[in-house]
C-alpha cells in the first residue's frame, strides 16, 4: 500500500493539475451564465495564453530584459491578446447581426489575405491589392443585403459555432507557433519543499496563490461593482434585466472577454510545469466542462472547487490503481455525482431548469 | 410517411443504384462507404437529438462497442461474421438499457457531460491494454478478499485482447449465403443497402403514434408528462435504437476496414457525429443523411489545402452554422416553401 507521503505526492500533483480545470471551469461558468452555452474553445485560451506567454519572455529576454521585468510584461501581452481574440470570436460568431459589420470584413480581409500570401504564395504587392479589391467588391454587394446570421440561435448551434472556433484557433496556433511543445522557465526558484516526506514545487504555490487571487478578484466583481451585478441580472434573466436597461449584448462581450482572460492567465503560470503545446485546447476544454458540470452549472465557486476535486482524484487514481485509467475513474465518480445529484455538487434545480438546448 | 417522403426514398434508392456506375473510382467509392457507415450512426442521432430533443454526446461509444465485438469474436474466436453483429446489438442494446436509466433522466449540459463520460469511458478501456483491465478487476478481486492466484487465473484467457492503443487487424470480410461482400462495389451496395433501410425504418418510426409522442417530449416534457405520458421509457427506448444503428455501423465498420484501433472511436468522432446532424438539420432524419455526406466528403476534397485543412474545414464550419441555423436540409426545405416547424 501507498504511504502517506505517496499520498500526499499524488494530491499535489492533482492541485496542479486541478488549477487548470478549475480555471476553466471558472471561464465555461461565466459564458454558461451570460448565454447558457457551453464554449468549446475555453481550452484554446488557455493555450494562447501559455503559447504567447512563453514567445513573448522569450522575445523580450533575446532583447536583453531581465526576467523579473520580463515575466509581468508578458504576462500582461499574453492575456491582453487572449482577451482581444475571445471578444473578437464573440463579436464576429456570435452576436446577431441583420448587416455585415467591420469585424465581419475584417475577417474577410484576413482570410483573404491569408490564402493569397500563405497557400497560393502570392508577392505581398499583389497580395495586399487582391484583399482590398475582394473585400472592397464584397462590400459593395453586400452592403444593403440583410443577412440575419445568427438570428433566433439555438444553444446546439450556438455551440457548434464555438467547436468550429477552436477548431480554427488551433489551426492557426500550429501554424504560429508549431506542433511541438514550449518550455518556458519558473518564475521562481525551482528548488522544491519538502513536506512531510512529499515535494512542491514553488511554482506550484504560485499557481494556487494566483487562482485564488483571480477568484477572489472576479468574486469582488460581482459582489461589489454596478457591472458586475448586471452580468448577474443578466445570467438570471436575460429579458427582465434587458427591461431594466442593461445591455445585454455587452454583457456577453464582456463575458466572453472574461472568461479568455481567465483562461490565459491560467494557461501562462501552469505553462513553466505542464509545458504547452498547440492542440492541449480541447482536452482541458473537456475536463472544465466536467469541473463545471461537477460543481453544478452556473456556480463560479462550486466550478473552482470540482475542478480542484478532479484534478486530485485524477492524480490519486493514476497512483493508487492504474495510470491508463486515470480518466475513467474521474468519470466515473462525476457520473456517479451526477446520478445522486442530477445538478451537481453546489447547482440548484431552479438553475438547471432555466437553461436547456 | 407522407408522399414527399415516399418520393424521397424512391429517389434515394435510385442514387444508390445508379451511383456506383458513375464514380467508377474506389477511392471515391472508399468515401461513399465511409459516409454510409457514419450516416447509419447519425440516423440514430438524429431521432434522438433531432426527435426526442436528447443530446448524447457518446454515440462513438456504442459505435465502438459494435466494432469490437464484431472484431473480436471474428478475428480471435473465428465466428460468423452474423454472430458478431448480433452479439454487437445485444451487449450494445444492454449496455444503453443500463446507462440510459439514470442518464436520460439528465437534462441538458448535464446529459450532454454524462453521455460524453460513458462515450470516453468505452473509448479508455478500448484504449488501455485489456492487460491494464484486467490488473485493475485483479486489484478488485484482491481489494475484495479473493486469492490473487484464483483472481489470476480467471483472468488469464482475457489479457490483450483489444490490442490497446495499436489495435488489431485481420478481421475477415462478411458473407451473406455464399456472397462474399469483397470489392467496393459490393461493399456500396451492401453498405447503402443497410442505410436505406435504416432510413425506411426510422421514417416509419416517426410518422407513427411513437414519433409524435417523441416530438412532444422535444417540444415540452413537462407537458408531455402533465398529458399522461410516461416520458422515460419513450426516451429509453430511442436511446437504445440509436445505439442499436451505432452497433450495426460499428460492425460494418470493422469488417469493411478489417482493423480497428481506439483512435476512430475518441470523443472527437462523437462529437463529429453531433455536427454532422447539425449540419444537415436536426429537423428531419434526411439531415442526418445530408450532414454525414457533407462533413465526410469535404475533408476529402480539402485534401489539396495540404496542412491548411483545418482551418478551411474550421471556417466552413462555421458559415454553415452561421447563416444555416436549420442546417442545409432546412435551407432547401425553406426554399420549397417549407415552414420550420414542419418536419421531414
Amino acid at each position: 500500500m501507498a504511504s502517506i507521503s505517496d499520498i500526499l505526492q499524488y494530491v499535489f500533483s492533482g492541485i496542479t493539475i486541478g488549477a487548470i480545470y478549475a480555471m476553466v471551469g471558472l471561464g465555461f461558468t461565466m459564458v454558461y451564465n451570460s448565454t447558457s452555452i457551453i464554449n468549446f474553445a475555453q481550452g484554446e485560451f488557455v493555450m494562447l495564453g501559455g503559447l504567447l506567454g512563453v514567445t513573448c519572455v522569450g522575445a523580450l529576454k533575446n532583447m536583453g530584459m531581465p526576467a523579473h521585468l520580463a515575466i509581468p510584461v508578458a504576462f500582461v501581452f499574453a492575456v491582453g491578446a487572449t482577451t482581444l481574440a475571445g471578444m473578437l470570436m464573440e463579436k464576429v460568431a456570435i452576436e446577431p447581426t441583420s448587416r455585415l459589420t467591420v469585424f465581419h470584413y475584417g475577417g474577410i480581409a484576413a482570410v483573404v489575405a491569408w490564402l493569397s500570401r500563405v497557400v497560393l504564395g502570392l508577392s505581398i504587392p499583389v497580395c495586399v491589392s487582391a484583399t482590398v479589391v475582394i473585400t472592397a467588391v464584397l462590400y459593395l454587394l453586400l452592403r444593403r443585403k440583410t443577412i440575419h446570421a445568427m438570428k433566433n440561435p439555438t444553444v446546439l448551434q450556438l455551440i457548434i459555432i464555438t467547436i468550429a472556433l477552436s477548431i480554427m484557433v488551433r489551426g492557426i496556433a500550429m501554424f504560429t507557433f508549431g506542433k511541438d511543445p514550449y518550455f518556458m522557465d519558473h518564475f521562481v526558484p525551482e528548488k522544491a519543499i519538502n513536506v512531510l516526506g512529499a515535494t512542491v514545487l514553488p511554482q506550484t504555490l504560485l499557481v494556487v496563490a494566483v487562482i485564488i487571487l483571480v477568484v477572489i478578484l472576479v468574486g469582488l466583481f460581482f459582489g461589489l461593482t454596478l457591472t458586475g451585478k448586471a452580468m448577474q441580472a443578466c445570467a438570471f434573466n436575460r429579458e427582465i434585466a434587458k427591461l431594466m436597461g442593461i445591455n445585454d449584448r455587452w454583457m456577453i462581450l464582456l463575458s466572453f472577454a472574461m472568461s479568455a482572460a481567465v483562461g490565459a492567465v491560467a494557461g501562462y503560470v501552469v505553462t513553466p510545469i505542464t509545458l504547452m503545446e498547440y492542440d492541449r485546447g480541447p482536452m482541458l476544454a473537456l475536463k472544465g466542462f466536467g469541473a463545471a458540470v461537477l460543481g453544478g452549472l452556473g456556480n463560479g465557486y462550486g466550478a473552482v472547487a470540482a475542478g480542484f476535486i478532479l484534478g486530485v482524484l485524477e492524480a490519486l487514481g493514476a497512483g493508487l490503481i492504474s495510470s491508463a485509467y486515470k480518466d475513467a475513474i474521474s468519470l466515473i465518480i462525476l457520473l456517479a455525482v451526477l446520478f445522486y445529484k442530477p445538478t451537481g455538487l453546489f447547482g440548484s434545480a431552479e438553475a438547471a431548469k432555466f437553461k436547456e438546448f | 410517411m407522407g408522399r414527399a417522403n415516399v418520393t424521397a426514398l424512391i429517389v434515394f434508392g435510385i442514387i444508390i443504384l445508379v451511383l456506383p456506375f458513375v464514380l467508377t473510382s474506389p477511392y471515391y467509392l472508399r468515401v461513399m462507404n465511409f459516409a454510409g457507415i457514419f450516416s447509419l450512426v447519425c440516423i440514430g442521432l438524429s431521432l434522438l437529438l433531432g426527435y426526442a430533443g436528447q443530446i448524447s454526446i457518446g454515440q462513438a461509444g456504442f459505435f465502438a462497442i459494435g466494432a469490437y465485438s464484431s472484431g473480436i469474436l471474428c478475428a480471435a474466436f473465428g465466428q460468423s461474421a452474423w454472430v458478431g453483429l448480433v452479439v454487437g446489438l445485444v451487449v450494445n442494446s444492454l449496455v444503453a438499457f443500463l446507462v440510459g436509466i439514470p442518464t436520460l433522466k439528465l437534462r441538458g449540459h448535464y446529459l450532454a457531460m454524462a453521455t460524453l463520460g460513458i462515450g470516453e469511458i468505452i473509448h479508455i478501456v478500448a484504449l488501455a491494454d485489456t492487460e491494464e483491465l484486467t490488473r485493475l478487476i485483479a486489484w478488485i478481486g484482491e481489494n475484495a478478499g479473493y486469492a490473487p492466484e484464483a483472481v489470476s487465473r480467471v483472468l488469464q484467457p482475457y489479457k490483450a485482447l483489444t490490442g490497446g492503443p495499436s489495435g488489431f487487424g485481420e478481421i475477415p470480410t462478411i458473407n451473406i449465403g455464399s456472397w462474399v461482400v469483397s470489392t467496393p462495389v459490393e461493399w456500396f451496395y451492401f453498405i447503402w443497402f443497410v442505410v436505406f433501410i435504416a432510413m425506411l425504418l426510422s421514417l416509419n418510426l416517426i410518422h407513427s403514434r411513437i414519433g409524435r409522442a417523441l416530438r412532444a417530449i422535444h417540444g415540452d416534457e413537462e407537458a408531455a408528462r402533465a398529458m399522461g405520458m410516461n416520458t422515460l421509457p419513450l426516451k429509453l427506448g430511442i436511446f437504445v435504437i440509436s445505439a442499436c444503428l451505432a452497433s450495426i455501423a460499428g460492425s460494418l465498420y470493422a469488417h469493411y476496414v478489417t482493423f480497428i484501433s481506439p483512435v476512430t472511436f475518441s470523443i472527437n468522432e462523437s462529437i463529429l457525429f453531433v455536427v454532422m446532424v447539425a449540419v444537415g438539420g436536426m429537423m428531419s432524419v434526411w439531415g442526418a443523411l445530408v450532414g454525414t455526406l457533407i462533413m465526410t466528403i469535404l475533408p476529402e476534397t480539402l485534401r489539396v489545402f495540404q496542412d491548411y485543412d483545418i482551418l478551411i474545414y474550421g471556417l466552413i464550419l462555421l458559415l454553415i452554422m452561421m447563416f444555416m441555423p436549420d442546417g442545409v436540409v432546412g435551407l432547401v426545405q425553406s426554399f420549397f416553401g417549407r415552414g420550420r416547424e414542419k418536419t421531414g
